[in-house]
């Protein structure tokens, strides 16, 4: 079976509003990063793909499984869903137990394997925790867990760091780096730091259209010449944010140093250096670039 | 795969508060309606008092109904119950003048019943004053034979008694008493349990991770009804024990073998297709509103049932979601019955069937996202048009 996913020409519309226009993607082993405001079309595609929503047109495989072969599809798929949460009254262990018995695992699997994840998601000391007793994080971990439990070809999560204090995003990133040595994770999220810090290859989704497609070094070199630095005093701040798309700012007593973006076209002012793209300037630049926005 | 969901599920409900106020309003009924299990006795010639039962004499009925309507008449003041609530009519004197009409036509100068009114015709007579009166009172032609308790004679104690001893081996007439009384909690309570289940995975926010595993639509929705059912069920039996062991002894103080399974068989026959029904309605609605509707149609249902049963609460059962069968013995009515009351509860049984399916299959389609409509249909997956 080979681990890939296969989408073709995929359209969704709730009603008159297309939630996904032609999307066409080939996702191979490894960390796959979905990129995208909010609203853009992210979790309408983790769902058509983890077969929750049906699209309106379009093809879709899953490791060479048509997704309306929900059954097969859902046997080799694990899903973190964005507000993952469990029967409060169950301790970490029943609620794994219990999805365990969902995911169609035997007891001796279950009894293997529920010490085993719960050891790598750091939550082995939490066995009788209750749910409703967890804080946001150890919950994520704990929807990992679940998600993995089956040992799936597929992992699906969506913006799984949102809450997160910065510690807990990070051993979060790591963890998901780990998983997506033998498999496919994709890793659906508005934060640019966790697609910078995880994945090599990436989307980035707006307004239901897939807008890039590529490696982070291609984001990269995209961006490639357009991004300038400089330090302004802050009476010029304002000026500059009216004639460029402004990606970062670091304020000091009397001077702001500013990163933005300019388009080849475009003069820059005396001071400014050009400085190499980091993603989240690629990201701004693309979004920039195809919506003409500032 | 399933018996281990089942006994998931089962461990679920144990845990749950719901689960121990179902509990609660269960014992509590039971220890409340069920008087305690005496056993009978022979009826011995000079007693004082043979008990008494419901005459199926006309004559007597239509005595005892106009001696009850006189009485009413000369005090103006009517005992109704509509919708079951008592309530007390004084009628108008155009209203009195009218009942005093019938009577004329009902009884002779002497206030006897004439000679010549045949049992249909003094039905008919007496539904218009039921009428007159706003209905529900004891005039109604449904319900004139519970005007006529009248006292037992020896010869009738004696049927009665070897009716109890011989055909019902005293459990089976105590049985029928717990169904009656079982049957009333047993139509709404469990929907509070299927309620409480349908809504705990929205409550939980769990339903998509649920919604994504490989575990069936099937197996996911019937191991929870299953365990809701059964978790239902095993309280009935344990409160039926003590009835039933008192029967047995009874049956041993009366020379006779009892019969040590009937409460399990009339459980299973008349009270199993009540808690089929009522917890496929809660699953059903639930499932296809996420809200609790279903506990105020289960309640509305329930309550004119109730009350459309109380007309006659000795082998009163239609399509009644509660047959009613409030006395120890009369076989009799019991054998008449008996083919009215088994269509009664294999509709149930059914229909409960029926819900359970539908359930599977809404269940099924709100799982792969198709019954979704614009996402407003089922709130708890609004958050998709966010997008």
């Amino acid at each position: 079976m080979e681990t890939e996913i296969l989408l073709n020409q995929v359209n969704k519309f709730y009603g008159n509003k297309q939630a996904l226009c032609d999307v066409n993607l080939h996702i191979e082993q490894g960390m796959f990063g979905l990129l995208g405001r909010n609203g853009a079309g992210k979790t309408t595609l983790m769902k058509v793909i983890t077969t929750l929503l049906p699209a309106s047109s379009g093809d879709i495989h899953v490791c060479g499984i048509p997704v309306k072969e929900e059954r097969s599809v859902r046997s080799i798929i694990g899903y973190l869903p964005q507000d993952f949460s469990m029967y409060g009254n169950m301790t970490v262990y029943e609620a794994m137990d219990y999805l365990g018995v969902l995911s169609g695992l035997d007891k001796k699997t279950r009894k293997e394997r529920i010490p085993e994840l719960l050891r790598r998601v750091n939550l082995q000391n939490n066995k009788r925790t209750k749910v409703k007793a967890m804080s946001g994080g150890m919950k994520r971990r704990l929807g990992i867990a679940q998600a993995i439990l089956h040992d799936p070809k597929v992992l699906i999560v969506d913006e799984p760091t949102a809450g997160l204090d910065p510690e807990e995003r990070v051993r979060f990133r790591n963890l998901l780096s780990e998983i997506a040595d033998d498999r496919i994770v994709i890793l659906s999220t508005h934060i640019v730091g966790d697609i910078e810090a995880t994945c090599e290859k990436i989307a980035i989704m707006d307004a239901g259209n897939i807008i890039f497609n590529g490696t982070v070094a291609e984001l990269l070199e995209h961006a490639d010449g357009k991004i300038y630095t400089a330090t302004v005093s802050k009476i010029e701040i304002e000026d500059i944010k009216k004639r460029y798309l402004v990606t970062n700012m670091l304020r000091m007593p009397t001077e702001v140093t500013v990163r933005f973006v300019a388009g080849l076209e475009e003069e820059v002012f005396e001071g400014a250096t050009s400085c190499t793209p980091n993603v989240e300037d690629a990201y701004m630049y693309l979004m920039h670039e195809k919506r003409g926005d500032r | 795969m399933f018996g281990t969901l089942f006994i998931k599920e089962c461990k679920a409900i144990v845990k749950s508060t719901t689960y121990y106020l179902f509990l609660a309003c269960l014992v509590l009924f039971f220890v409340g309606q069920m008087e305690s299990n005496a056993g009978i006795a022979k009826p011995l010639k000079g007693q004082a008092s043979y008990g008494y039962q419901y005459s199926k004499d006309p004559k007597v009925i239509m005595q005892y109904s106009i001696d009850n309507l006189l009485q009413e008449f000369e005090s103006e003041t009517y005992i109704t119950y509509p919708f079951g609530f008592y309530k007390e009519v004084h009628p108008s004197k155009s209203k009195q003048s009218k009942i005093a009409v019938i009577l004329s036509e009902v009884l002779d100068e002497n206030y006897d019943i004439k000679e010549d009114i045949s049992y249909e015709q003094f039905e008919a007579k007496m539904e218009k004053i039921d009428d007159i009166l706003g209905g529900g009172s004891r005039y109604k032609a449904s319900g004139l034979k519970s005007n006529a308790y009248i006292p037992m004679t020896y010869e009738d104690a004696m049927k009665e008694y070897e009716d109890i001893l011989y055909n019902d081996k005293i459990s089976g007439a105590y049985a029928r008493l717990f169904c009656d009384y079982m049957g009333i909690v047993l139509a709404i309570l469990p929907v509070f349990l299927a309620v409480t289940r349908g809504l705990r995975d929205k409550k939980a926010k769990a339903f998509d991770v649920i919604f994504s595993k490989k575990a069936s639509s099937i197996a996911i929705v019937m191991s929870r009804y299953l365990a809701t059912v059964s978790m239902v069920v095993i309280p009935v039996i344990l409160l039926s024990i003590s009835p039933a062991l008192q029967s047995l002894y009874s049956a041993v103080n009366n020379g006779i073998k009892g019969d040590a399974f009937a409460y399990l068989r009339y459980i299973g026959g008349w009270l199993l297709p009540t808690i089929m029904i009522t917890a496929s309605v809660g699953f059903f609605l639930t499932e296809l509103t996420d809200g609790p509707i279903a506990i105020l149609v289960q309640g509305l249902w329930w309550y004119i049932s109730m009350f459309m049963g109380a007309e006659s609460l000795v082998g009163t059962v239609g399509y009644n979601i509660m047959p009613r069968f409030n006395t120890i013995g009369e076989h009799e009515v019991y054998k008449a019955i008996l083919p009215q009351l088994v269509k009664n509860r294999l509709f149930y049984s059914g229909m409960g069937i029926l819900l359970i399916t539908a359930t599977i299959v809404v269940y099924h389609y709100k799982r792969k996202g198709a019954l979704n409509y614009h996402g407003k249909i089922f709130k708890h997956r609004k958050s998709e048009l966010e997008i």
